[in-house]
């Protein structure tokens, strides 16, 4: 049975591959492969260019056009993005310049002002562009030179823009490809262990729950469908998950990214495997590595595990099992079957992309996203959540597939479920005092209150 | 015609229905250009797309580029999403194109010429608009205009706007043509009310055209009720302005009363039927000719005059309807969204222009456009629009000194043509033509210009290069509308230019100006342009239509400074902020920055318009936080002061109960000011021979001008009053605010009125007030403690009588005559010039202004030529001059009002006159045994008869106390009151002479009274609101006249042959038998005669004039004693002008232009024109009260002994000492303080004053209670 099983999933796999291919052909032009707004060869107008109260910086939104229309106003006021930039003119950004020795401050440096700002080539930045407004607009939906002029224009369509340059964000994998290039690093904007040790604050990103908090300056309506079609949270949260993992992934396995002299490239690691005073000890047998040795953030690969369980139910336990391998390979245990760990990492990493179309094709109900949310729970109740970022990450996509349920009507009591997850924020509030065992009691008490809810 | 929104903002969407209706068309007079028009065939092009194709754009340029090759930015935005091509906005034929041969050839080749009138749209008056550049003084030929063509010329006029800016733009265009800057309704509703025209507080008249020139009236979004207007200050609806020709006279002038049938109308173009007049020629009984017309209101020349003005004399004009007048540095605009959005060269001080200053004041382009000439005036600096907007282009509009405040926020007022008047006017007296002056006039409202070297347009821009060379002022570059403006330097109340640290810079320093402080705003010493405070709704308007400007301002100081308790919102929170305010964090500059952010704790601002500029805002409330680097203990004291009795032993700090400064109560600008601007006076003379264009509607030709002159422009003087609801009843600065005198003068040149004030529609004096913004912020140069509280050491009694609007007696307007009360006669002495500058005969402006003239007056031995005199019954020994009467007080002749109406009229013989035709039909006499003085409480023309109590006229006094929110009348200014040696106090009803109706001019008496005796020998009376005092023989009578009816003695000073008195706030000052003595009236109920004594020989009536008190004091002359002590005055001077003046029995005291004048009734000599100051003889002439260097420039003997002569016309009193309003105040609710509230500045509940020092004094600090720290700044985000 389990050959069978085994090689009923090679099968799937492969058709898995072949679909991929398909819908990667299908898409290429506007969203996996879209050319990143930092790396666009399009000139950057300036975000002043939106901002006029008739065009996207309305003081409030309009109900008769198919954008908000208020997008500027509520980046200006709300959206830390804004603050970027003057985030490198404060005291510890000076000191973090200082500590890394740049030659130059912290905001004229690139290596800060690549993810701190919207930072084009000074050829490519136009009259208007002002680098101190930090993420702008150009910094997400990708330089306006080629697409301003067109974009308002009756006959412009969700394509032509974006073939005119404009960054295809309504896709979930574009969208994190770009948001996880500064919220983790991709392998033109990075941020290594030696930032961090210079004083960078820990990062911690999810993309639904950021896209939610950003706050999120559209809004999914009919126009929103018609235009760029479906959109569930829930897809958006679990596809965050795989381009996210894919990211860690792909950066351990990375020549240059993964290595630091002769220490792996720290930041890929788990904070607090090292991070917390001698006396305590924080290991925890869940990844089978043992004490002493520190691990790879799997943050997102947890997610995953819930997500594959229900998504993809027959080969749960096999992709719990190569991750477990590969933690193994990459503790120094070896890869049960041999593999180097940057070959388990890759191997990881390549399985991940058949779960994009997977999760593409899920429909995430109300009986699936509440499995979903169970399985989540099922991951605390096993002791997954153990290390604090798989804590954290556990919070954010429990917080957002409850909105969700609630939106569906499947929860009994929304405010039952907010003071449940007050707690647990409370819990979360301090990384390096957080204790995992207070979460897992909290989680099983979620869990009652949501299986109550039918 | 109804327009639709089609744009979305839900913020506009109360605006969506906009009426622009068409009103009747007012029929079109004289036009002279008509036959020059072209008729053509005009088709406008299709309004502007919103989105286009660059394709499609592309070939609405194809040919215009052909010949313009190249423009700045080629939609004129600087937005690369904006699409558009030359005729989607300028409309014209794109595709007609030249080769390149003919473009670069010689552009009067007929190809070229040929091909650019088929491309352009040719205006219907060619000789006219004859090129691109911005023609001089278009006004209404604008309307003359098909709308095609104003859109080819500029897409951004009102006209067209819709079709050029609408698809993107609408909402803003239409709040655009219902704003202030394009309705002015502020100036026409402020000018009729005022002066009687119009008795809507509320008003109702505002200028706005439709899509082709008509006149519109605009309809408010909203239909706005009572609540809304008063508190939110919005209008329903503005109707466009009648012509001149039919408004009715408001005024109460003698020659408008009926009559005059031998008087034809003189404008056959107002459509007169029997022009010959031969209707009857001869004069009927009782309907003397010297009137006006025998044809009702609003025909001939019975009109009301200031309307003149508003159609035919550039004041504020012209509005953003119409193109700037583009001729004359500072006054080149275009109009409608172009007027502000294309900026020209106008001034080259990069303080007021920023980086626009170097491209100079003479309207030149920078364009790179070839077809564009480039040393030509009149074109904007490039073919682009900003939101980089510097305060020059504000200027082109807001430099009318009393009214807007561009000029004050730049430290500069209106130059009162004194100061170096040798660098000013030519050396040679001239004389100009009539062509000469039309010319002037027609850049220059000023009469005074056609004398002067500025009307040279060439003099003019460079005036401000003679500052290196000037002794007394500096002047500014900007010179629109042809005027010169000079700067306000800080002084002390004496005059002496002061440094930043205070200290005293010598009048003789060559460097003085660079050394003493220059008050402009510190908003612009630190960079800061108009566009910086006011954004893009103040400019815009919210939609809504206002009629006072204030009203119409969402930004206020605490929205980016905060409060002495919280940390700015960055909200506005102004009148009309929407709700929740605006969020300034949200606006960018035109290059693309955040204009506020908070960085560290600190608020950065950075420049709208110059992208190199940022600055960090001063936050009150670091500045009361002791621990804070900021902490500054004068201003902390200032705004933590506590309220009430904590308060007036000095306590502040943040630990007590109720701050006395609370932004509740007032303006941060109550304090926060350096100095106000005050016009004390314009005269308007109107002069019916000058055939002038209509500057509004549909322009033309008619005859008439008024010349525009301001007479008093001061920069010492600090009042106070109430602002309105809008502004939230706060105790606010107040400033005299342009009150008008007019002349007329008809087409045979006869004078038939001169220099009368009119009445306001409450029946107030027109001497206008209104509360105001100054934009004079400084940090250091503050109104301190003593500038509104009595002073510890008791030396600004003067200044405290300023502040509360009482008045000080300096800046009074004596004018052409000077009115004397003589043994047997009444006189009227010509002392000053017709023309303007009215300068007094002698005086230094004589000097420079009329060199010529001034030789003739030293070849007269300082003799004045001119005099008109009536006989009188007997001593004529109290007399005042109100309107166009006279009333004195004639002894046995008892009580008469002389109609003094035609005093320089040349038709008229006996120009002082008894009445006008049979003392049957008038008779102003009221005979009593021995009328020794009278007083009327006021001298200012008032008609309370138009805010009449309920019981009289229930109808205006709903109209005038409901809606216009006008306080009473207090009974007093029905009267005259007259004293009598033997019956004592007489009590005259005077009202009759203000109410229009001639036929009802009788005078009796209504009380007499002198129970006891007690007034017996009474011989002169003194009002001070509703207490008058009265001198006698035996003593001070003080009398409570609250009922005038019934009068109420007080107290009786017992002094020894009283002869006069006169009150500045708490004191009274009396002369008898030993000299001076000074009584304190700070409580009328219990006047205290003080020790102080200024021993005189023979010490006669006196007067008081802020801190220098002028006695006659017979042979001794006339004694000048400082006052500013009050309880301890010393002689200042003793004057006799070497003793000429040697039987001094009366002296009033007024100002013409810069300098200080004496009038003094010299006994047997007659009269004394004494020039108190002048530049070359007390160069701090520029003081609240500079010494006096008194120089007797003018006399002459009068018909029999001068015993008095007439006070001049109050210009700052506003209201009574007991707290009773006498002045218009503009703004709806504003008003003057009511007696209680003065005395909340000054005295304690149980009646004893509290006194102030301007010192710190931190052992009077109370801290805060609670020893929380205080917040930090990041929490505050």
């Amino acid at each position: 049975m389990r050959r069978i099983q085994l090689g009923g999933a090679r099968i799937l796999g492969m058709n898995i591959c072949k679909m991929v291919l398909l819908c990667v052909g299908l898409s290429l032009a506007n969203s996996a492969f879209a050319v990143m707004p930092n790396l666009s060869h399009d000139q950057t107008v300036g975000s002043v260019n939106c901002a006029n109260s008739f065009c996207h910086g309305s003081i409030t939104h309009w109900d008769d056009s198919n954008v908000l229309q208020n997008e500027y106003t509520t980046w200006e006021r709300l959206d830390q993005h804004t603050k970027a930039y003057n985030v490198l003119l404060n005291k510890q950004s000076k000191l973090i310049a200082k500590n890394l020795g740049l030659k130059k401050p912290a905001h004229e440096s690139k290596v800060c002002l690549d993810c701190h700002a919207h930072n084009p080539p000074s050829e490519q930045r136009g009259e208007r562009f002002i680098m101190s407004e930090g993420i702008g607009c150009e910094g997400c939906h990708g330089p306006a030179g080629r697409w301003i002029k067109s974009h308002t224009l009756a006959s412009a369509s969700h394509a032509n823009n974006i073939e005119n340059g404009l960054y295809p964000t309504d896709s979930p994998v574009a969208q994190a490809k770009l948001c996880l290039s500064c919220h983790f690093g991709d392998q033109n904007r990075f941020i290594t262990h030696r930032i961090m040790g210079a004083g960078h604050p820990r990062i911690s990103f999810e993309l639904e729950t950021f896209t939610a908090i950003q706050p999120a300056h559209f809004r999914i309506d009919d126009d929103w469908h018609k235009r760029k079609g479906d959109y569930n949270p829930v897809k958006v949260w679990a596809i965050g998950q795989v381009i996210a993992s894919q990211q860690l992934l792909n950066a351990f396995t990375d020549p240059k990214l993964g290595r630091d002299g002769i220490f792996p490239e720290l930041v890929l690691f788990d904070c607090h495997a090292c991070h917390h005073p001698m006396s305590q000890q924080k290991w925890t047998p869940r990844l089978g590595v043992g004490p002493g040795r520190i691990r790879l953030n799997d943050s997102n690969l947890l997610m995953l595990r819930a997500i594959v369980r229900v998504v993809d139910s027959n080969r749960a336990v096999e992709f719990n099992k190569r991750i477990m391998q590969m933690h193994q390979a990459v503790s120094g245990d070896g890869d049960p079957s041999g593999l180097s760990p940057i070959e388990s990492a890759q191997k990881v990493s390549s399985s991940l992309d058949a779960y994009v179309t997977i999760i593409k094709n899920q429909e995430f109900g109300l009986p699936q996203l509440k499995q979903v949310y169970l399985a989540l729970i099922d991951e605390a109740i096993d002791g997954q959540f153990s290390d604090y970022a798989g804590a954290e990450q556990a919070y954010m996509a429990i917080s957002n597939l409850s909105l969700s349920l609630a939106k569906m009507g499947g929860l009994k009591s929304a405010a039952d479920v907010n003071r449940q997850l007050a707690n647990m924020r409370k819990t979360l509030s301090n990384d390096e005092q957080y204790q995992p065992k207070i979460l897992a009691r909290q989680l099983a008490d979620l869990k009652y209150t949501v299986s109550q809810s039918r | 015609m109804l327009f639709n929104l089609s744009l979305k903002s839900g913020l506009y969407r109360a605006l969506a229905i906009v009426a622009l209706a068409l009103l009747a068309v007012i029929p079109i007079n004289g036009i002279s250009s008509e036959e020059a028009l072209t008729h053509r065939d005009y088709t406008m092009a299709p309004d502007a797309p919103k989105t286009q194709t660059e394709a499609d754009a592309k070939q609405k340029s194809e040919g215009c580029m052909s010949c313009h090759t190249t423009t700045d930015r080629h939609t004129m935005h600087a937005n690369p999403g904006v699409v558009l091509g030359c005729a989607d906005c300028h409309g014209g034929n794109a595709s007609i194109t030249v080769s390149r041969e003919v473009a670069d050839g010689d552009h009067k080749a007929h190809e070229y010429r040929e091909a650019m009138e088929h491309a352009h749209i040719l205006p219907r008056d060619e000789k006219f608009w004859r090129s691109s550049a911005n023609p001089e003084s278009s006004y209404a030929r604008l309307n003359k205009e098909h709308p095609a063509f104003i859109r080819f010329i500029n897409p951004g006029d009102l006209r067209t706007a819709r079709q050029a800016c609408g698809s993107c733009h609408l909402p803003i265009i239409q709040a655009q043509e219902r704003s202030l800057m394009s309705t002015s309704a502020m100036l026409w509703g402020g000018a009729s009310y005022n002066n009687g025209i119009l008795p809507y507080k509320r008003y109702i008249i505002g200028e706005a055209y439709t899509h082709d020139s008509e006149p519109a009236a605009l309809v408010n979004p909203i239909k706005a009720d009572s609540e809304l207007y008063v508190h939110k200050g919005i209008l329903n609806r503005l109707d466009p302005l009648p012509a001149w020709e039919t408004i009715p006279p408001a005024d109460i002038f003698r020659v408008f009363e009926r009559g005059g049938r031998n008087i034809n109308s003189t404008f056959p173009e107002v459509g007169l039927p029997n022009i010959t007049g031969t209707l009857q020629r001869v004069d009927e009984p009782g309907r003397p000719d010297i009137k006006q017309s025998n044809r009702g209101p609003g025909t001939g020349s019975n009109i009301a005059v200031p309307v003149i003005n508003i159609t035919k004399t550039r004041l504020n004009d012209p509005h953003l309807w119409f193109l700037g007048t583009n001729e004359q540095a500072g006054d080149y605009r275009s109009s409608g969204c172009s007027g502000c959005h294309s900026i020209y060269a106008n001034d080259r001080d990069p303080l007021h222009a920023g980086p626009y200053a170097k491209f100079g004041n003479e309207g030149t382009s920078q364009t790179t456009d070839p077809t564009i000439p480039k040393n030509e005036s009149g074109h904007p600096l490039k073919h682009e629009f900003t939101r980089a907007i510097p305060s020059s282009q504000c200027m082109v509009c807001h430099m009318h000194q009393p009214n807007i405040f561009v000029n004050s926020f730049y430290g500069y007022t209106m130059w009162d043509y004194e100061s170096d008047a040798p660098s000013m006017w030519p050396e040679k007296q001239k004389y100009p033509t009539d062509a000469e002056i039309r010319a002037i006039n027609e850049r220059n409202p000023e009469e005074a210009a056609i004398r002067g070297k500025w009307s040279d347009p060439e003099f003019l821009k460079n005036v401000s290069t003679l500052n290196s060379t000037l002794k007394d002022t500096q002047f500014a570059d900007y010179h629109g509308h042809g005027w010169n403006f000079r700067a306000i330097f800080k002084r002390n109340r004496k005059g002496a230019l002061l440094d930043a640290k205070g200290n005293i810079v010598d009048d003789n320093d060559p460097k003085k100006f660079s050394k003493a402080v220059h008050l402009s705003s510190i908003h612009m010493d630190i960079g800061m342009q108009c566009v910086d405070c006011h954004f893009a709704q103040d400019m815009h308007g919210n939609g809504h239509i206002y009629g006072e400007v204030a009203a119409a301002i969402e930004i206020d100081c605490s929205d980016c400074h905060g409060t002495a308790t919280t940390y700015p919102t960055l909200h506005t929170s102004g009148p009309a902020a929407r709700p929740g305010g605006l969020d300034l964090t949200t606006l960018t500059t035109q290059d693309g920055r955040r204009r506020f952010e908070w960085i560290d704790g600190k608020l950065i601002q950075r420049s709208a318009i110059d992208p190199k500029k940022e600055w960090t805002m001063s936050l009150v409330k670091d500045t009361m936080n002791p621990n804070h680097p900021q902490y500054n203990a004068k201003a902390a004291r200032a705004k933590l002061m506590a309220a009430g009795e904590e308060g007036q032993q000095g306590q502040w700090g943040l630990g007590v109960k109720k701050f006395a400064h609370d932004n509740s109560k007032m303006t941060c600008y109550t304090c926060h000011l350096s100095w106000t601007t005050s016009c004390a006076g314009c005269h308007l003379p109107i002069q019916a021979n000058w055939k002038t264009e209509r500057h509004h509607y549909e322009g033309g030709e008619t005859r008439n001008y008024a010349t525009y002159n301001p007479q008093v422009a001061r920069d010492d003087m600090f009042q106070l009053g109430l602002s309105g609801p809008v502004k939230g009843s706060k105790i606010t600065p107040v400033r005299s605010s342009s009150a008008l005198i007019l002349s007329s003068t008809n087409s045979n040149r006869e004078r038939i009125y001169i220099q009368q004030p009119p009445i306001a529609s409450s029946g107030f004096s027109s001497q206008a007030f209104a509360p105001h913004y100054p934009h004079t912020e400084r940090k250091e140069e503050t109104k301190t403690c003593s500038d509104c509280h009595i002073s510890k050491d008791n030396d600004n009694n003067a200044i405290m009588a300023q502040l509360l609007l009482q008045g000080t007696n300096f800046v009074n307007f004596v004018g052409f005559n000077a009115w004397l009360g003589e043994e047997r006669h009444v006189e009227a002495v010509t002392v000053t010039e017709w023309d303007e500058p009215q300068a007094v005969i002698g005086s230094y402006l004589q000097r420079y202004a009329y060199p010529d003239y001034f030789k003739e007056h030293q070849d007269h031995k300082h003799e004045l030529q001119l005099a008109q005199d009536h006989s009188a019954a007997d001593r004529v020994n109290c007399l005042q001059l109100r309107g166009e009467y006279l009333y004195a007080a004639e002894g046995k002749g008892g009580f008469r009002v002389y109609d003094v109406a035609s005093i320089a009229n040349k038709g008229i013989a006996q120009r002082i006159i008894t009445a006008p035709f049979s003392s049957m039909g008038h008779d102003t006499h009221v005979a009593s045994k021995n009328a020794t003085c009278m007083a009327i409480p006021t001298n200012q023309s008032i008609a309370p008869s138009r805010n009449p109590d309920e019981s009289t006229d229930k109808a205006r006094f709903e109209l005038m106390r409901k809606t216009n929110q006008e306080q009473a009348f207090h009974a007093i200014y029905h009267y005259a009151f007259i004293t009598d040696a033997v019956e004592g106090l007489i009590v005259v009803d005077v009202d009759t002479l203000a109410d229009g109706e001639p036929r009802n001019n009788f005078l009796k008496r209504a009380v007499t009274w002198n129970p006891d005796g007690i007034l017996n020998n009474a011989r002169h009376i003194t009002l001070g609101g509703h207490y008058a005092y009265v001198s006698t023989a035996k003593g001070l009578v003080v009398l409570d006249l609250d009922n005038p009816l019934k009068p109420r003695h007080i107290k009786t000073i017992a002094l020894d042959d009283v002869r006069g008195s006169a009150l500045q706030f708490r004191y009274l000052f009396v002369t008898d038998s030993t000299g001076l003595r000074v009584l304190d009236v700070t409580k009328p109920q219990e006047p205290v005669l003080l020790p102080a004594q200024i021993p005189l020989k023979n010490a006669q009536k006196l007067y008081l004039a802020r801190t220098y008190a002028y006695v006659a004091a017979g042979e001794q002359g006339l004694a000048i004693i400082d006052i500013e002590k009050p309880e301890s005055p010393v002689v200042y001077q003793m004057f006799t002008a070497d003793g000429k003046l040697n039987d001094a029995r009366d002296v009033v005291v007024g100002s013409t232009n810069a300098s200080l004048f004496a009038y003094v009734a010299d006994g047997k000599n007659g009269l004394k024109v004494v020039q108190l100051t002048a530049p070359d003889t007390q160069p701090r002439f520029y003081g609240f009260s500079p010494e006096p260097k008194p120089n007797l420039i003018a006399w002459r003997k009068t018909q029999s002994t001068a015993l008095a002569v007439s006070k001049g016309l109050d210009r700052d009193r506003a209201v009574d000492e007991t707290g009773h309003q006498i002045a218009v105040f503009g703004r709806i609710g504003a008003r003057p303080f009511t007696r209680g509230e003065m005395e909340r500045l000054y005295l304690r509940p149980d009646g004893n004053i509290w006194t102030v020092s301007d010192k710190v004094n931190n052992s009077d600090m109370i801290p805060k209670k609670s020893a929380k720290p205080a917040a930090s700044q990041e929490q505050i985000r």
